[in-house]
């Protein structure tokens, strides 16, 4: 898998963006595009051409699922990996998740000083 | 006799006799004493209307062909029908599908002398009201006489208010505790951030708080997953995929994820006994969580630099997981209530990190395997937690699993697409079967194993089967047993002569007859069930020898010495015997060093504590069973004996 340097992240809690925030770019060194809502997400995306697209699955608009379907209808997208970081992970959701093209689910709580290792392993 | 015609028959005889005032006076009496009862047993029925017309649940009673023939007030509130519209008519109009139509043929078979569904246990079932609703009720049913005729008395109470706030409940924990993680993942990130000096040095002062904030937060975490867990049991959501394993590995997995905790708390964890290949049928998450809770806690508890010791024993259904630990162990006003929510100890243990959730779930998630959990913790012996789960085949046939096999099997056989064929062929049989792939496995699982019979493959690439089967014959314990020879090389005429000297039972060529494989089995088996039993009894109390040798005279020979030293003189005759029956009090003193020499003459042979007393967990953990005499029925003895020597 090439080089992951650019994260497009969308979560709608602002408090956890920020701790994200740290957590991938000053300890990861990442460079992040946050954003908060599906809708605006997928305007975003073909302009910020990301490596990796990490969603939350509990947002208002439109859940992180609709937004994964959404976002694979896009072309070119089909092909960018896709985790979804979440407190629901229990077997069948995860297995849910999958089946809609995420290649893994990183739960929540996660530990932030851990995160960007955590995406590392998960990519290779 | 309806009371008017009581009446006008009294009034008639009077008419008749109406001169005689000694007769008439008579007549008088009995007519006010017949009145006086009558209104007693009018009394009685009003009042026995009222009680029924006036209690929560709903009664109504059926005869034997499930005709309705009484019907109280809370029957009608809860089904919706007046009483004159369902009298006389079957019950099963109170019940939606499948319950609608099968209710005939449980009643006939009830009457039948069939297995009662509900009646006498009470459970809960679908009812259907006048409109067509289903609802959740609970029914409980008696049955009694009525003049000689059955009579069935239903309770019925309905349960959809009950269901519906259970629902509403278990939703609410489940929003909740969604909801509280948000702000959690905040929380916890936050801190672990600042704690992981990614935002610049903390200072001393300010370290230690930060780290008892995120501690804390931790343990809030941990809480609202135990939580999480608990409802979804309760409500029947958790979701369980069930596959088969090796207990062995199970537990290897178990120590290496748990061994990080261990060093932390500086205390060793030790798996004593790794066994044969044994397959159950679990979640292996799940059984990862019981396994990791059950060690956590012994770890928590254990004092310093001491070992967490994991041991597995093995019988024909289940195998015995136990983790024991040398803590203080567990006061007796807490036993009662460790599988409780929320029940530790004292306030202190809090200080160890747990929820006091996880015994409870664990207990939930064994039960849900069909196993049981438990303890014991004599008084300054530590504790041992346990559990059992029963064993399941490798290859899924379910039909084994119902009936007890008939033998057990080895068999050593190099080849896998052959030796799978074998067990196929045996586990139709009813046959438990292990599988050596080579002689130096077949080794190991004799060593650790009774078996009826052992199939042997002859050509070997590391050793001759038949070179191997002459130096077993030199072992004791191993001389007798019945031995089949298949292979794909025909008898030569010098180990035809050998076949005699070494008792091979059979010599099989591949490819493999099935009939005759099993005819030879079965001829065996036929055999060694005939042959009695034999067991060594160690037992200075006469009365007791007596005793136990009345009660297992059909099924065994026994040989009873009666102190430390006649039990060295009859060991050192080296006779294999099938079960060792031993108390712990000789009159020439204790047997604790007589056991080792018990496993040394007789490595196989089980061993059986009958004692007055309960002995401690380093003892019962050599034998099979450890039996307290006045707290061991005959029938209880015998049924262990016998399922031993089996």
């Amino acid at each position: 898998m090439k080089d992951i340097n650019k994260i497009l992240y969308i979560e709608d809690e602002l408090d956890i963006q920020a701790i994200t925030k740290i957590a991938l770019c000053d300890i990861g060194g990442f460079t992040l595009e946050i954003c908060s809502s599906g809708k605006e997400e997928i305007q975003k995306i073909s302009s910020f051409n990301p490596d990796l697209i990490l969603i939350d699955v509990m947002m208002p608009e439109m859940d992180g699922p609709e937004t994964l379907i959404e976002l694979k209808k896009i072309k070119g997208m089909e092909s960018i990996p896709v985790i979804f970081m979440t407190a629901k992970v229990q077997k069948q959701e995860i297995t849910y998740y999958k089946s809609l093209g995420a290649i893994n689910v990183i739960s929540k709580p996660f530990d932030p000083m851990n995160l960007a290792q955590q995406i590392k392993n998960i990519l290779q | 006799m309806p009371e008017n015609r009581i009446k006008s028959l009294i009034n008639e005889l009077k008419d008749k006799v109406k001169d005689d005032l000694k007769v008439l006076k008579l007549i008088d009496e009995i007519e006010s004493s017949w009145i006086e009862q009558h209104s007693l047993v009018s009394d009685g029925e009003e009042k026995l209307q009222s009680i029924l017309n006036n209690v929560y649940e709903g009664i109504i009673t059926i005869n034997s062909k499930g005709i309705i023939d009484s019907f109280n007030l809370a029957a009608e509130n809860i089904f919706g029908y007046e009483k004159d519209e369902v009298i006389g008519k079957n019950v099963k109009i109170l019940m939606p599908e499948p319950y609608h139509s099968e209710h005939d043929g449980y009643l006939l078979n009830y009457m039948n002398g069939g297995k009662a569904k509900v009646i006498g246990i009470g459970r809960e079932v679908s009812g259907r009201r006048k409109n067509g609703t289903t609802f959740p009720l609970f029914l409980a049913v008696t049955n009694t006489n009525n003049k000689g005729q059955p009579l069935f008395v239903g309770m019925v109470r309905d349960l959809s208010e009950q269901k519906r706030l259970e629902k509403l409940k278990n939703e609410f924990v489940s929003t909740v505790s969604h909801e509280l993680r948000t702000p959690l993942t905040s929380i916890r990130g936050s801190l672990s951030l600042i704690d992981g000096g990614a935002v610049g040095e903390v200072s001393d002062k300010i370290k230690p708080l930060i780290e008892i904030a995120l501690n804390n937060s931790e343990r809030l975490i941990l809480l609202i997953n135990d939580i999480l867990d608990m409802e979804k049991i309760e409500s029947g959501e958790m979701d369980f995929e069930f596959e088969k394993v090796d207990i062995n590995e199970m537990i290897e997995e178990a120590i290496l994820s748990n061994q990080g905790y261990a060093k932390e708390h500086n205390v060793n964890l030790t798996f004593e006994n790794k066994i044969e290949k044994t397959f159950i049928n679990v979640d292996i998450n799940r059984l990862q969580q019981v396994l990791s809770n059950l060690i956590s806690n012994a770890i928590k508890y254990s004092p310093k630099n001491e070992t967490v010791l994991l041991s597995i024993e093995k019988n024909k259904r289940q195998v015995t997981i136990s983790i024991y630990d040398k803590g203080v162990g567990i006061p007796d006003s807490f036993k009662k209530r460790i599988f409780q929510k929320f029940a530790q100890a004292d306030s202190s243990n809090k200080k160890k990190g747990g929820t006091g959730l996880g015994l409870n779930i664990s207990k939930a998630i064994i039960e849900k395997f069909n196993g049981e959990i438990g303890f014991f913790s004599p008084k300054n012996e530590g504790t041992t937690f346990y559990f059992n789960l029963p064993i399941s085949s490798e290859i899924n046939t379910s039909n084994n699993l119902l009936s007890e096999p008939r033998g057990k099997v080895l068999v050593v056989e190099d080849e896998h697409d052959i030796a799978t064929l074998i067990k196929m062929i045996l586990e139709k049989e009813n046959l438990d079967c292990d599988i050596a792939y080579s002689i130096e496995e077949a080794r190991n699982y004799l060593k650790n194993n009774i078996y009826d019979v052992m199939t042997l493959d002859v050509l070997f690439p590391e050793e001759d089967g038949i070179t191997w089967l002459e130096e077993i014959r030199k072992n004791e314990s191993l001389k007798d047993l019945a031995v089949i020879i298949i292979s794909a090389k025909a008898i030569s005429s010098s180990e035809g002569n050998k076949s005699v000297e070494l008792s091979i039972i059979d010599w099989i060529n591949k490819p493999i007859n099935e009939d005759h494989l099993i005819s030879s089995l079965n001829k065996v088996i036929q055999l060694n069930k005939d042959k009695k039993s034999k067991i060594l009894h160690i037992e200075d109390d006469l009365d007791i020898a007596h005793l136990v040798n009345i009660l297992t005279k059909d099924i065994a020979d026994i040989t009873l010495v009666t102190s430390n030293k006649d039990t060295l003189i009859e060991l050192e005759k080296e006779v294999s015997y099938d079960l060792i029956l031993l108390d712990m009090m000789l009159s020439d003193g204790s047997v604790d060093e007589l056991i080792p020499r018990i496993k040394k003459f007789n490595p196989q042979t089980p061993i059986v504590l009958f004692s007055a007393k309960e002995v401690d967990f380093t003892i019962k953990k050599q034998v099979v069973k450890a039996l307290v005499k006045s707290r061991t029925s005959n029938a209880l003895l015998v049924e262990t004996i016998k399922n031993i020597i089996k």
